[in-house]
């Protein structure tokens, strides 16, 4: 029968404690007490952004046509999304004629900039998806650009899988996510660059 | 006094004979991730009331309760219990541990100390030989006095399996809130075990893959601005974040190097994307591959000599390895369906990923020359593996089969043992820490 005991007599316990000084000594990192940690500070990183692109700025501010909205613009192109394939950046029939439209709108209203943005769905792993987005949001651009849009007045961005439009797993659901959209940020200056 | 004088030398006895080796009797043999449990006894020990405490109760209690469930989610321990509750001043006998069954024995006691302080002895007992195997003196601030359970839980760890313990650590990720289309997301910090969940990150913008420096003083994620992704450092000291100067284009998956010095990530350009890496300090970029195709997920070996990252060069997305000059670049995922996200291990003999089949993704293992691999998850939708410090665990996100919410789970190896990991709404893209400062 094993026992932990503890008691011992008190002349042990003195020179015990002596060895234990000198011991402790010794190994100076005998025992070290953890540092106290400070709160965790909080980041400011920028002011606050529009998350969704889209109804954000019914309004495009300053333009030379008072028709140079997000409305008119949907209206005319008859969407600002368009869908892709799985895992494939190759712009469908009905994209092309989707980026037709939209070729013509931002032609009319040369003021406007727009940026590009690729989404794609959550079957991919999170890193890749962020790639395929890009490379959406490229096709669209060599696409538009091809269709006298200048270069210069659009930016290509990718939200991956960070941001889809429909969170069920499903196919049908997945469909939506595939896509990008054309999301107009006024004149060059609008955002200070 | 009497008793805090021999405590104090079997602490320093145990620092003195027992190093950080798992050749002691208390192994718990790991052979290819099986492991067979080693039987432990975690009794209570009530500290009473105690000044200063917060509303947790016994704090005593607590902590052995945190010390079981850190021991027990590692799946490599069998708890024995024998019903007993000690107090802080009672001694203990091994003859009831070892009819029991138990070999190991894990006495905590805990006490106020001055300061706002809280001091916890950990020792843990060979009970069969009879013999304190390891102890510790643990000093923490009384607000933050999980930790003291956590530090038991990684020292008996350490003793029983030769790896450091990562119980005393924090995981990161992104906590998102509310229903598309206006979902927000915000970085949070959280122990290990989904407590003291602090945000990082507030406003409006999308943050995403986060990642800590090995120090874990310092962190870097992506965050959106002008709908544009840039890569920011953020010291949690400070609290200042930086934003990295990188070439134009999309930035992701950023990726401290093994040093801290440098941040590898992926710049995708004109529907190509390539890896990068950038010294903090001088600001330089280099570009480590140019072939077509996404490239991206890079993740650093323990030595900062070669690099795993995934590509669809091939057509489809595929592990590769590659030196750290970007030299000798070469695949190492073969068979069915698509492989992405690697991670490789803190022990450098592994590396976690996520296998893509008829449109299911699952976290695997395999050797880093790509053999041996394994599924170990088999949820709706499993992702994102982040290695633990020891190198026995792994961070993933599931999401329910319905898509509506993501939560981090934990898993051990072999996948018998996994848990969910409590937090507030859903979680994704987890980060796990090294060592806490």
């Amino acid at each position: 029968m094993r026992t932990v005991s503890f008691r011992i007599s008190a002349n042990v316990r003195r020179l015990l404690r002596l060895s234990i000084l000198a011991l402790c000594g010794v190994l100076a990192a005998c025992q070290r007490p953890t540092q106290l940690l400070p709160p965790a500070p909080i980041f400011e990183i920028g002011a606050p952004q529009p998350p969704l692109p889209e109804h954000v700025q019914a309004t495009l501010r300053p333009s030379l046509r008072d028709d140079a909205t997000t409305d008119d613009f949907e209206r005319f192109a008859s969407f600002s999304r368009i869908y892709f394939e799985r895992n494939s950046a190759r712009l469908t029939e009905e994209a092309r004629k989707t980026l037709d439209a939209q070729a013509a709108w931002l032609r009319e209203h040369p003021d406007v900039r727009a940026s590009l943005q690729g989404h794609a769905d959550a079957l991919g792993t999170r890193e890749h998806q962020f790639a395929l987005g890009e490379r959406r949001a490229t096709a669209m651009k060599f696409y538009l650009l091809a269709r006298g849009v200048d270069p210069h007045r659009l930016t290509v961005t990718s939200f991956g899988k960070q941001r889809p439009a429909v969170l069920a797993l499903d196919e049908a659901s997945q469909k939506s996510n595939r896509r990008g959209e054309t999301v107009l940020i006024g004149t060059p200056d609008a955002f200070g660059h | 006094m009497m008793r805090s004088g021999l405590r104090l030398v079997l602490a320093c006895l145990s620092l003195v004979g027992v190093p950080a080796t798992a050749q002691g009797p208390l192994h718990v043999d790991i052979t290819q991730g099986e492991a067979s449990p080693l039987p432990i006894a975690i009794p209570e020990v009530s500290s009473g009331p105690m000044l200063g405490a917060p509303n947790a109760g016994d704090i005593g209690l607590a902590l052995s309760h945190i010390i079981r469930d850190d021991l027990l989610s590692a799946g490599l321990y069998r708890l024995v219990t024998v019903g007993e509750r000690f107090s802080v001043d009672q001694e203990v006998v091994f003859a009831p541990f070892m009819r029991a069954g138990a070999q190991a024995l894990v006495i905590g006691r805990a006490q106020a100390a001055d300061e706002g302080r809280l001091t916890y002895e950990c020792l843990l007992y060979d009970v069969f030989g009879g013999r304190v195997e390891a102890s510790q003196k643990i000093v923490v601030s009384m607000a933050e006095w999980r930790r003291a359970a956590h530090k038991c839980a990684d020292m008996v760890f350490s003793v029983t399996t030769g790896d450091p313990g990562h119980f005393d650590t924090r995981l990161l990720f992104v906590a998102g809130d509310g229903q598309p289309p206006a979902r927000s997301a915000h970085l949070v910090a959280a122990d290990f075990d989904g407590a003291n969940a602090t945000a990082l990150t507030r406003g409006r913008q999308l943050v995403a893959m986060p990642d800590f420096s090995p120090d874990s003083r310092r962190l870097v994620f992506m965050s959106y601005e002008e709908m544009q992704p840039k890569l920011l450092v953020a010291d949690t000291r400070s609290g200042q974040a930086t934003s990295l100067n990188i070439p134009q284009g999309v930035p992701s998956a950023p990726r401290f190097s093994p040093d801290g010095r440098s941040v590898i990530f992926s710049l995708a350009r004109d529907g190509d994307a390539d890896i990068y890496t950038i010294d903090l300090a001088s600001g330089s970029v280099r570009q480590l591959t140019n072939t077509a195709g996404a490239d991206t997920s890079p993740s650093y070996a323990p030595d900062g000599m070669s690099i795993v990252f995934e590509s669809d060069r091939s057509g489809e997305q595929q592990i590769y390895v590659m030196a750290a000059d970007g030299s000798r670049q070469r695949r190492i995922s073969f068979g069915t369906g698509a492989y992405g996200s690697p991670s490789w291990s803190p022990r450098n003999d592994m590396i976690a990923y996520t296998h893509i089949e008829s449109g299911q993704l699952r976290v695997g293992v395999m050797k880093h020359n790509g053999s041996g691999r394994r599924i170990i998850t088999n949820g709706p939708h499993d992702e994102d593996p982040s290695w633990a410090l020891s190198g026995r665990a792994i961070a993933f996100q599931r999401t329910n089969a319905g898509g509506s919410r993501s939560m981090l789970w934990i898993t051990d190896l072999t996948g018998k043992a996994q848990h969910p990991v409590r937090t507030q709404g859903s979680a994704s893209d987890p980060a796990w820490s090294g060592k806490r400062p």
